[in-house]
């Protein structure tokens, strides 16, 4: 399998993601978040657009701030992108509403306004895909254990990771690799050739390429459990780097939670991607002045997405520190300011500056704003276990439990594995003895990569983080979803890992891409039955939505369960309560002419129909609905097997 | 050729994945479609619909309720019922355990004897009698309901007291996230509202008390006060905050008729937010009475 071959699947399989969310996603309703964020996102995009037509408008203050004040409280950069990407492909709205309750034509009208705003993030998901694809099929490799060039010139430094001393190959009994027959012909790449054409400590000559995503997360050669290793390059234990390419890509995309939220115009799945994309290029960082370079940058633009991204470089700096004590020797003064780091502290700040223009006046005082805003957050109301939760402490328990009910457990169990093999082997890795001497720009050039600390770091830490006590009550699995992309992995290495340490021959050999469907098909299959109502899906063992609502677990939030309602509620008198379906998301449908023509919204108390969204606290809502019709019996209930998400009352009123 | 023990554990773990895996292909048949079909429902309406209609049917299974309720009215009979007591006999209507914690909640104390149950595909329909007497007199029924006292400070409007001080009203009320009928008594901060009358007692005056709603639970703890007395003479008085939830209370009474005064006070109605006391966010107390035969 070439390089080449590989990339082209991976933009293959991320635009089959981006074409399947952006037709699919039409079938789910907008959510509560978007219409505020489609409302903000014509204002930006106004801004920018004026802005483009006389530039002189970027610098007016009272313009800059009358459009970026809508929802400041997130970054912008996902907002304008949405908004832009309506001036491009938003088809016009019907004809005869007036102008401000009308979707304006783009200049290639291909998709209403709302799906429109809906494809940066749809293409950042595809782009998620992606680089899992690649980084999984990095993970078939045996070569680079090690970070930089230098290490496929050195078999030496090749760690005995059987037994967790730090020994060269020969010395445990292991053939040394070369690079054999059935070494994939990605391995015979142009770093080996470079690796030996130039100096241990220069810098790499290739910039950053999608090529070198496919080794940003290699597996490092022949993980053992514990027991006489296998020759790592031995033709029967060689797999496809499509194997944990699929795995690793499906693994996340086919989550029904993921897929929801990836089709969203909202910032959970592209913050979620970019955090990969920044650890990614970190970890070619660590020996690249280029990727250090990017490094910064992109991890501004990850914070322009979502604040999640602030505790990236935190948790980086924590895998370098441990790369530097695990190393066994005393750093380097270039190893106490490695550029990586100094990258991200002195270009993130202004990427974000200069992707948010709400910041451009009184940057201090709008970005305090925009901590204390996250730090006093309000708390949601989330069910867990037949509980309402809406003040701290939510029980630790909670992200782990609904983790496990939303993500297929034999996903969850390999990951697991992964993490712990992973982990035990950097652990016990030492560099080599005859290590050169590092810079500051490639400040842990040959030293081991020590992948499973970053998985564990970046899968568990969001789960860590929602779990403590004194976190605000954020609600459902959209907020660590950054977590899983590193869990792909982690499920992907397991996969090589065990697959190699078994070392099937004749007919077995092709057991491992015969068994994938076996892990993947239970989350597919809970998707695509889910679609489009994939917030209240729930994993195989959980019981799926019937499962999780015997369990009490939250039904699903945002209002967004209402469209197949729509032709019901066009033949309902009006005007209509609208509960959790937020007004701008009404507005939204208005303007594209989906909304049923003439059903005005009111408060309950004026209303002769209304919605109800189910949620455990939502009862208050549905009490109200029946004192106020003087009847409990809806005349339309949305189910997702058998489980209500929203019905509809009506009275004689 | 035996397997080395690196082959061995390799060998375990991924058999153990691939079985975790294969039991989520049998879970994910199961669970991934509808179980109840309409003529499941129509089966469900058959079986009610032979039921004594004094008789309560309730659905374990609360989350079925609003597409229970489109196919079967008579569960409305019992929609925000205050608990089991008074219903010597009682059905569940269940799609697995009929007797679910809130039922055993519900039951309080009675055991409930299984009389038999109604296969009806995936639902079925299970019939219990409870050691508890019947109901003599209910606070809520219409011509139960008691003249207020305070000479026209009151006055009732349909199902509604309106007073100066503010009104109770009959109606559904969600109360520790269930539904349940009640008299809300939305009085102003330290007003008392009291309904007097002449009623027919059994062995026992048993109730309830909750707050509505979880939003006003959320940030107002003051408890109400709740009075009863007899023939003039004070005998009940209870403090109960939202904390106890559904908050049941009992009296022992002589049977024959008295003259029974009810006062509910509220202490605080509004809700505390970061900007101060917010009186026009209400928490309202809301109160069931019945009183009870023995069993017999």
């Amino acid at each position: 399998m070439t390089r080449r071959l590989l990339a082209l699947l991976a933009v293959a399989l991320g635009l089959a993601v981006v074409l399947l969310l952006a037709r699919g996603h039409r079938d789910v309703g907008y959510v509560r978040d978007e219409g505020i964020y489609f409302h903000a996102s014509r204002a930006y995009a106004d801004w920018a657009a004026r802005g483009l037509q006389s530039p002189a408008v970027l610098f007016d203050r009272a313009a800059r701030d009358r459009a970026f004040a809508v929802n400041h409280e997130h970054p912008a950069l996902m907002k304008l992108a949405g908004g832009l990407s309506a001036r491009l492909f938003s088809a016009p709205g019907p004809e005869g509403q007036a102008p401000e309750t009308r979707a304006h034509p783009g200049l290639l009208p291909l998709m209403p306004e709302g799906a429109a705003m809906r494809l940066p993030a749809q293409l950042l998901a595809g782009l998620g895909v992606a680089l899992l694809f690649l980084a999984g099929a990095g993970l078939a490799r045996t070569r680079r254990p090690v970070l930089g060039d230098i290490s496929s010139a050195n078999p030496a430094s090749r760690a005995d990771l059987s037994s967790g001393a730090s020994k060269p190959a020969s010395a445990a009994g292991v053939p040394a690799p070369a690079s054999g027959p059935s070494a994939p012909p990605a391995d015979l790449s142009s770093e080996t050739s470079k690796a030996a054409s130039v100096a241990p400590d220069s810098p790499p000559l290739a910039s950053p390429s999608t090529d070198d995503l496919a080794t940003a997360l290699p597996l490092p050669a022949n993980l053992s459990l514990g027991a006489p290793q296998l020759p790592s390059q031995d033709p029967a234990v060689s797999l496809s780097p499509l194997i944990p390419a699929v795995l690793a890509a499906l693994w996340f995309i086919g989550l029904p939670h993921v897929w929801v939220h990836a089709g969203l115009h909202c910032f959970d799945v592209p913050v979620a991607v970019l955090t990969l994309a920044v650890v990614l290029c970190y970890r070619r960082a660590l020996a690249s002045w280029r990727w250090s370079l990017l490094l910064g940058p992109l991890l501004g633009v990850a914070i322009s997405v979502k604040h999640n991204a602030l505790f990236i470089p935190v948790l980086l700096g924590v895998h370098y520190l441990a790369c530097l004590a695990l190393a066994g020797r005393r750093p380097s003064r270039g190893q106490l300011l490695p550029l990586p780091f100094l990258s991200m502290a002195v270009l993130a700040p202004p990427t974000v500056l200069a992707l948010w223009p709400w910041l451009w006046s009184d940057p201090l005082v709008r970005l305090g704003e925009y901590v204390e805003f996250h730090r006093l957050h309000a708390y949601y109301n989330t069910e867990y276990l037949h509980i309402n939760y809406n003040q701290p402490p939510l029980p630790w328990s909670y992200p782990f439990v609904l983790t496990w009910a939303t993500v297929p457990t034999a996903l969850l169990l390999l990951a697991a594995i992964g993490l712990v093999l992973a982990v035990r082997k950097d652990l016990s890795s030492r560099p080599s003895a005859d290590l050169p001497p590092v810079r500051f720009t490639a400040p842990l050039r040959g030293h081991p990569a020590r992948d499973g600390l970053l998985w564990a770091l970046f899968g568990l830490f969001p789960l860590v983080l929602i779990s403590l006590p004194t976190i605000p009550i954020f609600g459902g699995t959209k907020h660590w979803l950054t977590a899983y992309p590193f869990l792909a992995l982690a499920a992907a290495s397991a996969y090589v890992t065990l697959w190699r340490a078994l070392a099937p021959t004749g007919r077995a050999r092709h057991l491992p891409a015969a068994l994938l469907p076996l892990l993947l098909v239970p989350a597919l299959w809970s998707t695509i039955h889910g679609h489009p109502y994939n917030l209240s899906q729930y994993a195989p063992l959980a019981g799926g939505a019937r499962g999780a609502a015997d369990l009490g677990l939250l039904r699903g939030f945002w209002g967004s369960a209402v469209l197949p309602l729509l032709d019901d509620m066009s033949q309902r008198p009006g005007p209509l309560y609208l509960h959790d379906l937020h007004e701008l998301a009404r507005l939204q449908y208005e303007r594209e002419g989906r909304w049923p023509p003439g059903l005005a919204a009111a408060p309950l108390s004026r209303a002769r129909a209304g919605l109800l969204f189910h949620e455990r606290h939502m009862l208050s809502n549905e009490v109200d609905l029946w004192n106020h019709f003087n009847n409990s019996t809806p005349v339309d209930v949305l189910t997702l097997d058998d489980v209500p998400l929203t019905s509809l009352y009506a009275g004689s009123k | 050729m035996p397997l080395d023990a690196t082959r061995r554990r390799a060998a375990i773990l991924l058999g153990l994945v691939g079985l975790v895996a294969a039991v989520e292909w049998i879970a994910a048949a199961r669970a991934y479609r509808s179980l109840l079909a309409p003529a499941d429902w129509d089966a469900a309406a058959a079986a009610l619909a032979a039921l004594p209609p004094d008789e309560p049917v309730v659905l374990a299974d609360d989350w079925l309720g609003p597409v229970a309720r489109r196919h079967l009215p008579a569960l409305q009979r019992s929609l925000g019922r205050p608990d089991l007591h008074g219903a010597p006999r009682f059905h569940v209507l269940a799609l697995g355990e009929p007797l679910t914690p809130d039922l055993r909640a519900d039951l309080d104390e009675l055991v409930p004897e299984p009389l038999g149950v109604d296969d009806l595909g995936p639902l079925a329909l299970h019939h219990f009698a409870a050691p508890s007497g019947h109901v003599l007199w209910d606070i809520l029924d219409p011509p139960a309901l008691l003249t207020p006292d305070g000479a026209g400070a009151c006055r009732k409007v349909q199902r509604a007291w309106v007073c100066k001080q503010g009104r109770a009203t009959v109606r559904h009320a969600e109360i520790a996230y269930r539904p349940r009928r009640c008299l809300a008594v939305d009085m102003n901060d330290g007003a008392a509202f009291e309904l007097r009358g002449r009623v027919e007692l059994g062995a026992r005056l048993r109730g309830h008390l909750g707050f509505s709603d979880f939003n006003g639970r959320l940030r107002n703890d003051a408890p109400a006060v709740l009075e009863l007395e007899l023939d003039g003479v004070p005998r009940a008085r209870w403090l109960i905050s939202d904390s106890q939830g559904w908050a049941a209370f009992e009296l022992a009474t002589t049977p024959g008729p008295a003259e029974l005064t009810v006062r509910v006070t509220t202490l605080l109605a509004g809700t505390f937010t970061p900007g101060g006391y917010d009186p026009d966010t209400r928490r309202v107390p809301c109160l069931d009475l019945r009183a009870l035969t023995e069993p017999a």
